[in-house]
């Protein structure tokens, strides 16, 4: 195998799982510098989605006591998950949650309690990046902030991932809100504020954040109403626009936004009884929103109250990978939306409760920091950080 | 060297509209490093771009010289592109076919990619540069030097360092 071509090798090596990779870093100067070049790691992204093989499971436990514990699992095919492995993220506090905000090509965006402290995390090949906090501008007149609301995503037009802030502000003498909306460059370490205004100051936003098609997007309405739009906030052009949902549900419905295989998906949970999911087949066409599926609750067994849809199965998207959440339970289950069957996915040692997203292999932020394994000896060092706060 | 096997069966006349209907497709000559002719179909030939080319401006009337491939590996390549030719083959006939095909050693890979990548058969190329990865996956460092006869250009306390940085990596 002497003397192959160095394309040929790239070929080769772009094909290989991320953990065979960082081993091979130390092969020769050579393929650490072609493993950690910016081509290269672009090249084997591409490729790690396109094969849509090696996907891993992030598991954040949610019934135990804070901190909650992370795992992953990786699986092959539907029906080859392996067994999980206890993982240990970045901005592990003894007495804070962190919780997942979204993952996008191997990257997980993950906070701590009020997005105080938010990190970029590839838990493949345990590296992160910590972003600068940035401080809430209160505008004058303005006594209270709601939750802040982030959201995760790509500008393929400058080639970086950005994190976005939502700040809603109100005042209890005065009627009216107002908004602050700031960006932060994972590439420029810093934030800016966007300039373009939120297109109806009456709207909250009322769902989790979803990136698709190159911008974030959120379901919002006016207070006591039920959503008929989505904010979508474009991370190239830095603009909102609206797009409407499929329709407007009865107020006494909850409905949610997620993301499929690239699309757009709104899910309206009917009284308990069943899930009723759209997916949105050309993005930003209102016309293209296309009812697609409705899973219904099973017989025996506790009720659902949301199922998650996580992926399609590789061979011919019909089956769907969801997370099944129950009051005191959430399964994994493989749903077959034209049989109407699912299907439990056994993985052993799971928590009862837990969130997860699934992850593509992917050498992003193979530069950053390391991930520090508390139970390894050697590295138990005190972050000085946690050390003053004692 | 291969025959050309296509018209031994057929009678006259039947050869004769075979030949008017598939005018196109005329036999190619290639000749291997080793100096062995081979027959083939133009249909087949064209799968190589490198081929294609040489077709398209004209240059492929003679002997074709492929002084970079030795007959073994040419005779190989040309079995995987007749069995590309016809791209409404069964999906799964294909891919049984194609994992028999590449079910072969690192040094027939060796030429198969050498070959694959001189004649630019991009998805021989793609099939035996995963064939190959597959069989990296779980090794060594170690062994990858050995593999690809690489020398180890760094310090010891570089090679360590690298390695402590990432640890979890070389656990099984």
């Amino acid at each position: 195998m002497s003397n192959l071509p160095l394309d040929i090798i790239t070929n080769i090596l772009s094909r290989l799982p991320v953990k065979s990779l960082v081993r091979f870093l130390c092969v020769s100067n050579r393929w650490y510098i072609l493993i950690n070049g910016q081509a290269f790691i672009k090249l084997h992204l591409h490729r790690s989605i396109e094969s849509n093989t090696d996907r891993t499971l992030i598991v954040q436990e949610q019934n135990a006591c804070i901190p909650f514990d992370y795992f992953s699992a990786s699986f092959h095919d539907e029906n080859r998950f392996g067994k999980p492995l206890e993982i240990y993220q970045p901005l592990h506090c003894s007495n804070m949650s962190t919780d997942i905000l979204s993952c996008c090509d191997g990257l997980v965006c993950i906070y701590n309690q009020w997005g105080e402290e938010i990190a970029i995390w590839n838990p493949l090949i345990r590296k992160y990046r910590k972003l600068p906090s940035a401080p809430i501008e209160k505008p004058s007149g303005f006594s209270n902030s709601f939750p802040i609301s982030l959201a995760f995503g790509y500008d393929k037009h400058n080639d970086d991932y950005k994190v976005l802030r939502v700040v809603r502000f109100f005042s209890m003498d005065k009627p009216g809100k107002e908004f602050e909306v700031k960006v932060c460059s994972l590439r420029l370490q810093c934030w800016k504020k966007i300039e373009d205004q939120w297109p109806n100051k009456e709207w909250s936003i009322c769902s989790d954040s979803v990136f698709s098609n190159g911008a974030l997007h959120w379901l919002v309405a006016e207070e006591g109403q039920s959503p008929e739009n989505i904010v979508a906030f474009d991370l190239a052009t830095e603009k909102f626009r609206v797009i409407r949902t499929p329709l407007k549900a009865p107020t006494s419905y909850v409905t949610c936004l997620e993301v499929l295989e690239g699309q757009l998906c709104f899910i309206v949970i009917v009284d308990e009884m069943y899930n009723d999911v759209w997916l949105m087949k050309k993005y930003g066409e209102e016309s293209s929103w296309t009812w697609t599926y409705k899973i219904e609750q099973g017989v025996v067994g506790s009720t659902f109250e949301y199922c998650k849809p996580l992926m399609c199965s590789k061979n011919n998207g019909k089956k769907i990978l969801m997370e099944e959440s129950h009051r005191y339970r959430t399964y994994l289950i493989w749903y077959d939306i034209e049989k109407k069957i699912r299907k439990r996915v056994k993985i052993p040692k799971l928590p009862e409760v837990f969130q997860t997203v699934t992850c593509v292999g992917s050498l992003l932020l193979l530069d950053g920091d390391n991930v520090i394994d508390p139970t390894l000896d050697g590295h138990n060092v005190i972050d000085p950080a946690q050390k003053n706060n004692r | 060297a291969i025959q050309s096997s296509r018209f031994s069966c057929v009678g006259f006349p039947l050869a004769y509209i075979f030949l008017a209907c598939k005018k196109k497709s005329m036999a190619l000559k290639l000749k291997s490093s080793d100096n062995k002719i081979f027959e083939v179909e133009e249909l087949v030939a064209v799968q190589s771009e490198t081929i294609k080319s040489l077709v398209e401006d004209g240059c492929a009337n003679n002997v074709i010289p492929l002084p970079n491939v030795d007959s073994k590996t040419l005779e190989l390549v040309l079995d995987w592109c007749k069995n590309h030719v016809d791209v409404k083959l069964d999906e799964e006939k294909l891919k049984e076919y194609e994992d028999k095909f590449i079910e072969v050693d690192l040094a027939v890979l060796y030429d198969l990619l050498m070959a694959a990548n001189y004649l630019n058969i991009k998805d021989l190329l793609n099939r035996a540069s995963q064939k190959v990865a597959d069989m990296l996956k779980g090794k060594k460092p170690e062994q990858i030097r050995e593999t690809f006869n690489i020398v180890n250009d760094f310090s010891p306390e570089e090679e360590e360092e690298i390695r402590k940085e990432n640890l979890w990596a070389f656990e099984e």
